[in-house]
This record gives structure tokens, C-alpha cells and sequence, in this order.
């Protein structure tokens, strides 16, 4: 498939340090692709490169076809929404959006029409006589938005572009995201840190760290299939145990683990070899909590209410914790810190990793 | 907040005497009908009236004012160029050399700075003068300037000019349109600052000067030698009120700059 947006083993040394280290990413025309990734993944340095802020020091980028790795910032029809929004304090909301299509000297009436067009798209056409210190920081996020949507970039991408907003803004500036990308059949690239935000607005996710790319994906095949203990935890939750000798029976794994102190269950669709070391990654959510029966046995040493869920923590006889979740349905909590417990769950609810 | 205590009162009371008393006391009696400095004769505007029409003080201020200004604005772009080079490049070889010699004028001392230019001037055959003193000035207030412009260069966010590029300028318009315009108040401010410290310096006038060059300071110096008229006390309240006039300026231009980069 030919990428519309392709990353072609791109590195991008300072100095002694890798940022970006041979990373290739093909991305389709209308995707909202996230880099996701802890701060100093090298997830910035790579979206500036795709921007036209920093020079590679090898590889390629191309966009539709033509590659523009050389081509300075400027002259790449891509656009950036900058995690600071960027907006020029001396101009009104209005000047600021305009900015970037009187640069490119469209007439007037053009550019009072797209300007408006997109304001309001954006709800902004009263404050286009403000100035962006006279805005809340939603306000301002959607102006920056606006300032970019207005060229119709091939690509939009945008830096961390809900970090400033508190969490209920954020969640609707999502859904909100989602939409105008649907709605205008843009590519949009974003690169977060946050996991929740990469998963609820994204077409696939490239999980990054230390300049690598470890996994792309789709939000639910990295959150069901991690290559890797680091991308378990780092997506959502996770417990992980280290496995020893292995029976099956059908498609069900029952691996001894020393870690765990008993059977844990897997399923061996996983094609991942039993033979090396190999982990038993299994969600909270999927972790059943009962008084009696089969399973690991525990103690609950810790307990938190979480709205949504009840959060335990379960110390294992091994030693080991181990994290379950119970989704609240309003039926009465019959657990407490100091109960024991056996954990078990299904064996398609666990996977096997290999690193 | 606590309430100041007598103390602290007393302190305060006592160190603005201490600052301005001397100020208040040239002002009050630059308003001195009595010929005598020191003995109050009532209220006149005699002395100003004699200030503006003495020839040879209308004539040093004139060199003073245009010395300062023209050195002001010299001052003013070179300190604004070092500025940028000192934060955008800043990480380039010696620049721990390059910023301590930015700001090392501030402390030299005069004479030494007023010794080393008349030295130079000299060597190099040229006329000393109001052009000089304009030079010699404008080294020595640079310094200040690119303090001022060093300081609003580093609350600039570096996005900003990065975002002007993302739509479509090339770098040096992004620079004219993006970060000059919220720069003008950090050029207004650095120029006043030049300014005024250029019209009421001595020293380094009195060195680079030569044969009827002399700036206002220089004139009321040689003044005080026959005695302190009640004349150059109403001279030094015009200056007084220059000089107060071009720091309370800076300011007010400088602190809504200071306000909108918090906001962005």
C-alpha cells in the first residue's frame, strides 16, 4: 500500500544523542495517527521533522508521494498546532488565523471567507476581534486549531495539543478532534503522552521509546496484543509474571510461574515460544476476585475507590502483587483490605510476551 | 501580610531620606528667588528663566540631547543584535566569553572606559567631539540595551517565529513579522534607558570630548567650580525631570509586554 505520509528510516542524532533512532512509519491518507510515548521518546523531535523544523541526519519523508525531507518548513504543505498554541500576542484572533493565507497573498474576500468558515466551524467568529491574551486556554486551543485547519494542510499535526487543558475540556476537546478530522477527511498526526488521549482519538498508535518505534498498531490490537512487557504497562495496566514450565491442553496454556507462586492461564494463540523466557501479561479488568476456589491466593493489602471501578491490591503468597479491577455495577462491595482471596482469570484474558 | 513594625517604618523613612533628601532639597531651591543657595528668598522661576536664555547651557544641551539620542539608537541595535545571538544561538563556541564581555562594561570603571576610548581615538587620528562622544557613548550604554533586549528575547516564546514559518514565511520574515512587533516595547524601553544614561554622564563626555564639544553635565561641572548658582540647581531639575520622565516611560511600555508573555 502506497503510505500517504512515509517515514523512512529516519535518525536524528544531537550531538552523541539519538532522538530519533531509524524509525519507519507508513501512514494512510485520512488517519489520525498518534506518536505515543514518554517525554524524551524523540516523539517532538519526529513530528518536527515531518514539520520541517529539524534536519534529518538520515532517512526520508515523504508526503504524497513527493518527498520533501530537504524542503524547509515553510514550503511543506503540512501544519502544526504547537503544544504552547503559538498565537502572535500582537495580533486579534482573526489577524492569527488569517496569518498563513495572507502569506500566501489570497485575495481578500477569499481569505474573510475561509477565516470565517472556519471560525465558525470552531465557535470563535465573537472573538475574532480579541486578542489571544484576552482568551481562556480553550479558546486559545481552538484558535490555534483554526490558525491550522485554515490552509487545509495535506497534514495536520499537532503537539500535544490538550496538555494545558484541564480533564473535562480535554475529553470533549477529543470527541471534538475526532469529529473535525472526520468531517474534513484530514490526515492528522498527533504526538502525546498520554495513553487515554492516544487510544480515544486514534486510527493506530506507534508506541515510542528511546527514539524507537516499538509497536503500531490500532488502539485495541496494542492493548491487546503489546509485543512487549513495556508496552503492556505502558498502555493501561498490567500484571506480569514471569513463566516456567508450560502444559496445554487444546488452545489453553497452564504455565507454572514461581513469580505468581501457582498456575497461571493463558492462551496459546500468542505465537510466542514457551521455550526462552516468556511473561504472562493479564489486565486488571480481566482479574476475578472470590473468597474461595481455584486460583492464586492472597491477601487484599490495598484498596481504592475510583468511581467507575474498584481499584485492589492483592499481595500474593509469592510475594508478588497483583492489580484487579472491579467495574462498579452499584452491587455492594464485599471485599476489604486484609481479606484473602484467589485471583483467576479466563485463559483468552491473558497473553504471552517475549520480552 | 504582616503590618510593618516601627521599626521597619523608621528604616524605610530613613533610607528614602537618604536617597532622595539631597533631590528634594535641589528641586525646592532651584525655585529660590534669593541669589544665595542656601538662604530661602521665596518663591521664583527666575532661575529657569536665566537657564533657558544662557546661551552657552541652551548649547550644551542641545549637543547633549542629540548626542543621546543618535548614541541611543546605535546603542540600541547593536545591543538588540547581541541579544539575539547571546539567546538564539547561545550555544556556540565561547559564548560564556562572548555574555560575561556584554555585560562587563556595566561594572568597568568610567575612567578606565573614558581612558581607553580617548587612548583610541588618538591612536586612530580622530577629531574628538560630539561624534566621539556619541560612539563613546553608545559603547558603553550597549551593554544596557542588550540587558533590556535579552530579557524579553528570553520570554519569547522561540515557537512563535517556528509557528510563522508553519504558515508559510521564510525565516527572516518570520523574525520581521512575529518577533520584532513583540520585541517594540523591549526597543522602546532599551532606547529610553540609553538615552537617559547617555545625557547625564560626565565622565566619559569629559574624556572623549574636544574644543567646543561640551555636553550639558560637562557644562554645569565646570559651573559648580565658580560656586553653586541657584541655575544649575533649576538646570539640574530640567534634567531631574528628563530622566525621571524616560524611566517611568520605559516602564510603562515595558510592562505590557511583560503581561501578555505570561499570557502566552
Amino acid at each position: 500500500m502506497q503510505s500517504y505520509v512515509s517515514i523512512e528510516n529516519l535518525s536524528k542524532s544531537f550531538g552523541f544523542f539519538t532522538a530519533v533512532d531509524d524509525v519507519s512509519i507508513g501512514i494512510g491518507k485520512g488517519e489520525f495517527f498518534s506518536l505515543l510515548g514518554p517525554s524524551g521518546c524523540g516523539k517532538s523531535t519526529l513530528l518536527r521533522m515531518i514539520a520541517g523544523f529539524e534536519t534529518p541526519t538520515s532517512g526520508a519523508v515523504r508526503l504524497d508521494g513527493e518527498e520533501v525531507t530537504d524542503v524547509p518548513a515553510h514550503r511543506r504543505p503540512t501544519n502544526m498546532m504547537f503544544q504552547s498554541y503559538a498565537l502572535f500576542p500582537h495580533l486579534t484572533v482573526g489577524k492569527n488565523i488569517a496569518f498563513g493565507l495572507a502569506q500566501d497573498r489570497l485575495a481578500r474576500a477569499e481569505i474573510r471567507q475561509r477565516v470565517s468558515d472556519v471560525a465558525e466551524k470552531l465557535q470563535l467568529t465573537a472573538l475574532l476581534d480579541r486578542k489571544p491574551q484576552q482568551l481562556s486556554g480553550g479558546q486559545r486551543q481552538r484558535v490555534a486549531l483554526a490558525r491550522a485547519l485554515v490552509k487545509r494542510p495535506k497534514v495536520l499535526l499537532l503537539d500535544e495539543p490538550l496538555g494545558a487543558l484541564d480533564k473535562n475540556l480535554r475529553t470533549e476537546t477529543q470527541h471534538e478532534l475526532v469529529r473535525l478530522q472526520r468531517e474534513l477527511g484530514l490526515t492528522f498526526i498527533i504526538v502525546t503522552h498520554d495513553q487515554h488521549e492516544a487510544m480515544t482519538v486514534s486510527s493506530r498508535i506507534a508506541i515510542m521509546r528511546q527514539g524507537k518505534v516499538l509497536q503500531i498498531g490500532s488502539p485495541a490490537e496494542v492493548y491487546e496484543t503489546p509485543v512487549s512487557r513495556y508496552v503492556a504497562k505502558f498502555l493501561g495496566e498490567a500484571n506480569v509474571f514471569e513463566g516456567g514450565a508450560t502444559r496445554r491442553s487444546g488452545n489453553d496454556l497452564a504455565v507454572e510461574s514461581a513469580e505468581a507462586g501457582g498456575s497461571v492461564f493463558a492462551t496459546a494463540a500468542d505465537h510466542v515460544s514457551t521455550n526462552g523466557r516468556f511473561w504472562v501479561s493479564v489486565r486488571p479488568e480481566r482479574v476475578e476476585l472470590a473468597r474461595q476456589g481455584d486460583g492464586l491466593e492472597g491477601v487484599i493489602e490495598q484498596f481504592s475507590y475510583a468511581g467507575s471501578g474498584r481499584h485492589y491490591r492483592v499481595r500474593l503468597k509469592s510475594g508478588a502483587t497483583l492489580d484487579a479491577l472491579r467495574v462498579n455495577l452499584g452491587a455492594e462491595d464485599d471485599l476489604s483490605v486484609g481479606d484473602t482471596v484467589f485471583a483467576s482469570w479466563m485463559p483468552q484474558a491473558a497473553r504471552l510476551l517475549a520480552d | 501580610m504582616p503590618k510593618p513594625s516601627w521599626f521597619n517604618r523608621l528604616s524605610i523613612f530613613a533610607g528614602l531620606a537618604f536617597l532622595y533628601l539631597p533631590i528634594v532639597v535641589l528641586v525646592v531651591y532651584s525655585f529660590n528667588a534669593s541669589r544665595l543657595v542656601t538662604v530661602w528668598g521665596g518663591f521664583s522661576t527666575q532661575w529657569y528663566t536665566a537657564a533657558i536664555s544662557n546661551q552657552s547651557i541652551v548649547e550644551g544641551a542641545k549637543i547633549s540631547f542629540l548626542v543621546a539620542a543618535i548614541s541611543a539608537t546605535l546603542a540600541t541595535v547593536l545591543g538588540s543584535l547581541a541579544a539575539i545571538v547571546a539567546v538564539r544561538i547561545r550555544r556556540f563556541r565561547g559564548h560564556h566569553v562572548f555574555n560575561g564581555m556584554l555585560v562587563a562594561p556595566m561594572v568597568m570603571p568610567e575612567v578606565v572606559m573614558g581612558v581607553s576610548m580617548l587612548l583610541m581615538f588618538v591612536t586612530l587620528g580622530i577629531d574628538r567631539g560630539p561624534v566621539t562622544i556619541t560612539l563613546a557613548h553608545a559603547t558603553f550604554t550597549m551593554c544596557f540595551a542588550a540587558v533590556v533586549m535579552q530579557s524579553r528575547l528570553v520570554e519569547l516564546d522561540p515557537s512563535l517565529e517556528e509557528a510563522a514559518r508553519d504558515l508559510g514565511c521564510p525565516p527572516f520574515v518570520a523574525f520581521m513579522k512575529v518577533a520584532v512587533p513583540n520585541m517594540l516595547p523591549a526597543f522602546v524601553s532599551a532606547w529610553l534607558l540609553s538615552f537617559t544614561l547617555s545625557l547625564d554622564d560626565l565622565v566619559i563626555s569629559s574624556f572623549t570630548t574636544g574644543p567646543g564639544a561640551s555636553t550639558l553635565p560637562m557644562k554645569i561641572y565646570s559651573q559648580i567650580k565658580f560656586g553653586v548658582t541657584p541655575e544649575v540647581n533649576a538646570i539640574s531639575t530640567l534634567i531631574l525631570g528628563v530622566v525621571v520622565f524616560g524611566l517611568v516611560a520605559s516602564r510603562i511600555v515595558s510592562r505590557p509586554s511583560a503581561k501578555s508573555s505570561l499570557a502566552v
